[in-house]
């Protein structure tokens, strides 16, 4: 419970400050804050108290591994996200360096 | 930056590499990978980027180098492991043990492709930003 | 073994080449681009029989069975999508032949990545795979956005990369409540879910995932960036983000709301189908640029197919999403060779063109008809069947509709008024490439057959929305239950 109220305070933090701010590092700031909230429900929803990793081993039984094992696939989703958002923030940092040098302000 | 950044980095750079290839070499037995490595790599390169700025060092490679030799690579790669990893995935997945290095067949060598795909394009994307934020 | 499932390889391998290529070679970055268009061309044509026989062509990534595997899942619906994806992409790359001066490695290999992504986006039956294909395709476009390098450009291109990013986490929010609620990922298996075991953390999921798709086809509250991003990008990119973002943008609704979903939302589609036809032939009105006018205007024509979807009209929906990208593609090869001639998109600097033009003359008047529904034109067809669709669930709407489609008319007939007729006598001779003229009639032929022979083509778009509306057959084949 407390994981999903955290990323529903980082949603809206991120939320407000892309909204709010002048200033594009900000912004971009702020859009990785907001992509982190999500990636921590994602993360959430996948984690099981005191579970194991999800790997099946000879002598283990079908049933005690699907009740103990946390659910992998969270986890790559949230690798595959986070390089888009690599690569996202990337080409945002590069356009505002460009916007920078022709106009000289850091707002769009 | 001044004098301690930059011995520190001198020292630590080679073991921050070492250690993204240690995560590479590993991906199949311990959490991380062809991802988390090549990150771990790339971000060595940063912290060399960041310590020493382009009037004290002068890159090997330049931008446009790394753009080709990515794309090269990459071109490969959708070749080779596409065909390869489609005909050995029973292979990827059976003959995997715990805690022996080689053990998970194929997976190794995707690792590895992963590592050096990730690693140049966070090298790339650093030096490029670097460059572009230094001109005048 | 499917040939769909070697678009994305031959099209990332075109990446890859055109990438390599040097700036020497500055002629072979158009014939990769071309050549790797083609051949996906090619790849569509050799699965049609395939596709006619089965209804539905499944693939399943390196052998993989959904649920666990990523499975790609083509049917009429698709298939017809990708067809037009395809066209405009051809008709684009011929429109940047003499367009495109400079850096052109970056801008065919962006290109090419764009493709990719409108085309995996099309064929895949997994919503994070969409998700990631979504995030290829909006990254290629931010970038291709800020090609110029003007400082405008620039200016739109970080406005719509902060708005696009947004969107599409608001996608993948839409992913984890989705995941969290029935804990699959596959189109299918949700298909099949849904109707179970839905809360209202899927109610909500599928909120999110719709408005993260209706900021990519530019629907009223989500419309802003376009209008901007148009106006500061070549015409052979305008095209592509206004056909091709429009119509993937419509598909994934489509997709979501109908086949998986199965969502009673016509309440809330019906209301913002009246803001974007509204506001867009509102705005279309008040504008003198011809490139932004032509953005308002197919935001304006995406509220109609949203309308369609709405009003249960499938039909209407997919024969105007079909005629919108044929209509799309015949303006803005006509405002191409307009801009080019008078070296502005100015609307009040432009003029005289009706002298001595008679070939542009005659497709510009066949396209500003068939925007504004002429009788005998494609568009007339389509809306008629959206204005029948109204009329027996919801007559307002037709009312609307109609309000809309004489705005439509005003605002077309101010473009071609101000291009041909205004006051300036004898704008001289415009010079049409021979490719351009071929595009230019097949889309012209195209307008015309498909509002003559309006009954045989309501039967193909029939069978076409027919396989987007068959929930049994997709969730049977995808999930091997045949």
């Amino acid at each position: 419970m407390m994981t999903y109220i955290a990323s529903l305070v980082f949603v809206i933090i991120g939320t407000y400050t892309v909204i709010s701010k002048e200033n594009l590092i900000k912004k971009v700031i702020g859009l990785g804050i907001f992509t982190t909230g999500i990636h921590l429900l994602l993360i959430a929803l996948g984690y099981r108290f005191a579970g194991i990793a999800p790997i099946l081993l000879k002598n283990m039984g079908l049933s005690y591994f699907s009740s103990t094992a946390v659910d992998p696939l969270p986890q790559a989703l949230v690798l595959t996200s986070i390089v888009i958002e690599l690569s996202v923030t990337a080409l945002a940092l590069a356009l505002i360096i460009k916007n920078h040098r022709l106009t000289g302000s850091l707002e769009a | 930056m001044d004098l301690i950044i930059k011995q520190v980095t001198k020292i630590v750079f080679p073991f921050i590499v070492l250690y993204g290839f240690y995560i590479a070499l590993h991906g199949h037995l311990t959490p991380g990978g062809g991802f988390a490595a090549g990150a771990i790599i790339g971000s060595a390169f940063a912290l060399l980027v960041i310590a020493f700025d382009e009037r004290d060092v002068e890159h090997k490679l330049t931008v446009h180098e790394l753009i080709d030799l990515k794309s090269v690579a990459g071109f490969f790669m959708i070749l080779i492991i596409g065909k390869m990893g489609y005909s050995m995935r029973s292979a990827l997945i059976e003959s995997q043990t715990l805690f022996s290095l080689w053990s998970g067949g194929f997976t190794i060598i995707m690792n590895l492709a992963g590592t050096f795909m990730v690693s140049s394009a966070i090298i790339l994307i650093i030096y490029s930003l670097e460059k572009e934020a230094w001109k005048k | 073994m499917a040939y769909l499932n070697l678009i994305v390889p031959v099209l990332l391998a075109a990446v890859f080449l055109i990438t390599i290529t040097s700036g020497r070679h500055r002629h072979y970055h158009l014939s990769i681009a071309l050549s790797g268009v083609i051949f996906s061309a090619l790849f569509l044509l050799f699965d049609l029989p395939r596709l006619i026989s089965d209804k539905i062509i499944v693939y399943y990534q390196l052998g993989w069975r959904p649920p666990l595997g990523i499975s790609f899942a083509v049917d009429f619906l698709n298939y017809t999508v990708l067809l037009l994806i395809i066209f405009v992409a051809i008709a684009s790359l011929f429109i940047s032949r003499t367009e495109i001066r400079e850096g052109k490695r970056e801008f065919y290999a962006l290109f090419m990545l764009l493709l990719l992504g409108l085309s995996g986006a099309t064929m895949t039956g997994d919503i994070f795979n969409l998700f990631v294909f979504f995030e290829i395709l909006s990254i290629a476009s931010y970038a291709l956005v800020s090609y110029t390098g003007r400082k405008k450009a620039i200016s739109a291109s970080i406005k719509y990369l902060i708005m696009g990013s947004f969107s599409t986490s608001l996608i993948l929010l839409g992913i984890v409540f989705v995941y969290g609620s029935l804990g699959t990922l596959n189109m299918a298996d949700i298909a099949s879910k849904v109707a179970l075991s839905s809360t209202t953390a899927t109610i909500v999921g599928f909120g999110f995932l719709i408005s993260g798709f209706m900021f990519k086809a530019a629907i009223a509250p989500f419309h802003a960036w376009k209008p901007s991003v148009i106006r500061h990008t070549p015409v052979s990119l305008g095209l592509m983000f206004t056909a091709s973002g429009t119509i993937i943008g419509l598909y994934t609704i489509f997709r979501l709301v109908v086949t998986v979903g199965n969502l009673n939302l016509s309440g809330m589609l019906i209301a913002l189908s009246f803001l974007t036809m509204i506001l867009g032939a509102v705005l279309a009105l008040q504008t003198t640029d011809i490139k932004k006018l032509l953005a308002y205007s197919a935001i304006s024509q995406t509220g109609y197919v949203l309308l369609g979807i709405g009003l249960s009209g499938y039909v209407g929906a997919v024969y105007h999403m079909v005629n919108l990208v044929i209509i799309d593609v015949l303006l803005f090869v006509v405002a191409y060779v307009v801009i080019k001639h008078f070296g502005t998109s100015n609307l009040d600097k432009m003029g005289g063109l009706g002298v001595g033009n008679p070939f542009l003359f005659v497709s510009a008047l066949v396209g500003v008809l068939a925007l504004s529904g002429f009788p005998m034109t494609n568009g007339f067809s389509s809306k008629l069947l959206i204005y029948l669709a109204g009329i027996e669930v919801f007559p307002i709407a037709t009312f609307v509709a109609m309000l809309v489609s004489v705005l439509t008319l005003a605002y077309s007939f101010k473009m071609f008024h101000l291009i041909f007729f205004s006051n300036r006598k004898g704008a001289g001779v415009v010079e049409i490439d021979d490719t351009l003229k071929i595009i230019l009639i097949i889309v012209v032929v195209l307008c015309v057959v498909l509002g003559v022979f309006q009954g045989y083509f309501t039967g193909v778009m029939g069978i076409i929305s027919g396989s987007g509306l068959d929930r049994e057959l997709y969730i049977k084949a995808v999930l091997g239950l045949v």
